[in-house]
C-alpha cells in the first residue's frame, strides 16, 4: 500500500506492510481457501459466492489519486494518495478530520474538489454498475426506510440494485448480524444498535469485494462488536477493508492506518 | 446471480414508492384534498351557469389544468424531497442509478397523475356541468400531457430536493418549464370536449414530451447523484 498526502491533512502508512504482503503472496499463490496465519475466517454464503467468481477477490483495490475537500474553510484533506489492497486499513482522526468525507467519497457518494478514486479488479478499471456494487459502504448517516421491515428494507435495494432478493437469501443476511429473529420487525422500531447492525447488513448485501465501514461500532453491545470483528476479519481476507473510526478498540491490527490530520 | 435489467429496477423504485404511499397516504391525501377543495370552491364561486356556454368550454379547460397543476406541484416533489428528509437517499444512491430512480419515480408519479385526473375530471363534470363531446380525445390529451407534466415535475424534484426552500423553488422554477406545455394541454382539451382533437396543440404536446425525456434521460445522473 502507497500513501502520500500533504497540505492540511496528511497520511502515514501502518504497521504491517511486510505481513500484508506475505499474506497476498500467500493468496496469489495458494487462493483465498489457503491463507495461512491470521485472520481466522469462517466460509459463509457469501464467502463462497465470492471466492467462486471469475477474479480471485483478492485481486481488487482501491486508488485514490490526490484527493482533495474542503467545506467552508481550511481543506479537510489535499492530495491525499493512497491504494488499498485486502486486509484492512483504519482510518484514523479526530473529530471533524474528514473521515466520514473521505469514506463518502471513496464510496461515490460525495464528489471531491480534486482527485478521483478508482476501483480495480487487477489491472482493469471497474466503472459504472460494476463499480457501483463492488463497493459496499455504511456510515452512521445511512438510514433506512421506517415503514418497511429489516427484510423489506434489504429487499428493496437488493431488487434496485438489480439482483434476486429471496427471502431465504435476505433472512440469512439478516442472521448473519444477529437481527435474523427481527427480520420482520419494522425498520422503525429499531434500537440504535439493531439500526447499525442493519447498517453492516446494507454494507455486506452485494456481496462488495471492497468494503467502507464508517463508525460501524456505535452504539453495538459486546455482541454487535464480535459480529463486526467476525465480519471484518472475514472480509479483510478477500479485499480491501477501510475502517474509519475513533476508538482503535475497532481496528484490530490493521495492514495499513491512513491518519486524518485537520 | 444474474442481474435484472434497467425497467425491472425501475419498476422496484416504483413498487417501493407505491408501498410507501399504501402505508402512509401522504401524498395521496394531500392531493387529492387539494384538488377535491380547489373543485369545490370553484363551483361554488362560478357554478354550472355562470358563463355563458360559447365561454363555458375554455374556462372549464382551464380550470382542469389549474387543477391538475396546482395538484401535482403539491403531490409529485415528495418523490425526491422525502428521500432527502429521511436519510434513505445515500442509500438509494448507492444502489440505484440516477435514471433508475428517476424512472421509478416518474412511473409512480404517472399513477398518482391519473388518480388525481380520475377524481377531477368526474367532478369538474359533476359540479360546473362540463360536457365532453369526445371522452376519447381527452383521455389521449391527459395521458400526454400528464407525461410531460410528470417528467419535468419528477426531474425538476430531483433538482430541488437538496435546495432550501424547496418547495417554493420547485413551484417557481416549474412555473416557466410547464407554461408551453400548459397551454397546448388547455387548447387540446377545448377541441376535446367539443368532439375533436386538435392536432397542433397535440403535436406541440408529444414535442414537448420527447423534449422532456430526453433531457430528463441526459440529465438523470446529474440530477440525482452527486
Amino acid at each position: 500500500m502507497f500513501v502520500q498526502g500533504s497540505g492540511a491533512a496528511s497520511a502515514r502508512a501502518g504497521q504491517r506492510p511486510t505481513e500484508h504482503r506475505k499474506r497476498e503472496r500467500e493468496i496469489a499463490q495458494n487462493g483465498p481457501h489457503h491463507i495461512k496465519g491470521p485472520p481466522p475466517f469462517q466460509e459463509t454464503a457469501a464467502l463462497r459466492h465470492l471466492l467462486s467468481s471469475r477474479a480471485t477477490v483478492s485481486a481488487f483495490r482501491l486508488e485514490a489519486r490526490e484527493l482533495s475537500k474542503s467545506y467552508s474553510g481550511p481543506a479537510l484533506f489535499s492530495n491525499l494518495t493512497f491504494t488499498a489492497a485486502a486486509g484492512l486499513t483504519a482510518i484514523a482522526g479526530r473529530n471533524g478530520s474528514g473521515k466520514t468525507t473521505l469514506l463518502k467519497i471513496l464510496a461515490r457518494l460525495l464528489a471531491p474538489e480534486r482527485g478521483r478514486v478508482g476501483i480495480f479488479d487487477a489491472t482493469r478499471e471497474l466503472s459504472g454498475e460494476e463499480r457501483r456494487r463492488a463497493v459496499g459502504w455504511a456510515g452512521p448517516d445511512l438510514a433506512f426506510y421506517d415503514d418497511f421491515t429489516a427484510r423489506e428494507n434489504l429487499r428493496f435495494f437488493r431488487r434496485a440494485s438489480g439482483l434476486p432478493a429471496e427471502d431465504a437469501d435476505l433472512g440469512k443476511r439478516l442472521d448473519r448480524v444477529g437481527l435474523g429473529a427481527v427480520a420482520d420487525r419494522r425498520a422503525g422500531a429499531f434500537s440504535t444498535g439493531m439500526k447499525q447492525r442493519l447498517r453492516l447488513a446494507f454494507a455486506l448485501l452485494l456481496d462488495p469485494p471492497v468494503l467502507l465501514l464508517d463508525e460501524p461500532a456505535a452504539g453495538l453491545d459486546e455482541e454487535g462488536r464480535a459480529t463486526l470483528a467476525g465480519v471484518v476479519a472475514e472480509r479483510r481476507a478477500l479485499g480491501p477493508v477501510l475502517l474509519a473510526s475513533n476508538d482503535p478498540r475497532d481496528f484490530a491490527s490493521p495492514e495499513h492506518t491512513i491518519e486524518l490530520s485537520r | 446471480m444474474s442481474a435484472s435489467g434497467p425497467l425491472v429496477r425501475a419498476w422496484a423504485v416504483c413498487a417501493k414508492d407505491a408501498a410507501q404511499e399504501a402505508r402512509q397516504r401522504i401524498a395521496l391525501a394531500s392531493v387529492l384534498f387539494f384538488a377535491a377543495t380547489a373543485l369545490t370552491l370553484v363551483s361554488f364561486a362560478i357554478g354550472p351557469a355562470g358563463f355563458a356556454r360559447e365561454e363555458r368550454a375554455t374556462l372549464h379547460a382551464a380550470v382542469l389544468w389549474i387543477l391538475l397543476f396546482f395538484s401535482t406541484a403539491t403531490g409529485l416533489p415528495r418523490a425526491f424531497v422525502r428521500e432527502e428528509e429521511t436519510g434513505t437517499a445515500l442509500a438509494l444512491r448507492k444502489t440505484a442509478p440516477g435514471l433508475t430512480v428517476l424512472a421509478g419515480k416518474t412511473l409512480f408519479n404517472y399513477f398518482l397523475f391519473a388518480a388525481i385526473a380520475a377524481v377531477t375530471v368526474p367532478g369538474l363534470s359533476i359540479l360546473l356541468g362540463w360536457e365532453v363531446a369526445s371522452p376519447g380525445a381527452l383521455a389521449i390529451v391527459l395521458a400526454a400531457s400528464g407525461y410531460g407534466l410528470t417528467v419535468v415535475s419528477t426531474f425538476l424534484s430531483a433538482l430541488v430536493a437538496r435546495a432550501g426552500g424547496k418547495n417554493v423553488l420547485f413551484v417557481l422554477v416549474c412555473f416557466p418549464l410547464l407554461v408551453p406545455l400548459l397551454l397546448s394541454a388547455i387548447a387540446a382539451t377545448v377541441a376535446a370536449a367539443g368532439g375533436g382533437l386538435a392536432a397542433t396543440p397535440l403535436r406541440v404536446i408529444l414535442a414537448y414530451d420527447g423534449a422532456a425525456t430526453c433531457a430528463a434521460y441526459l440529465l438523470a445522473s446529474a440530477a440525482w447523484e452527486e
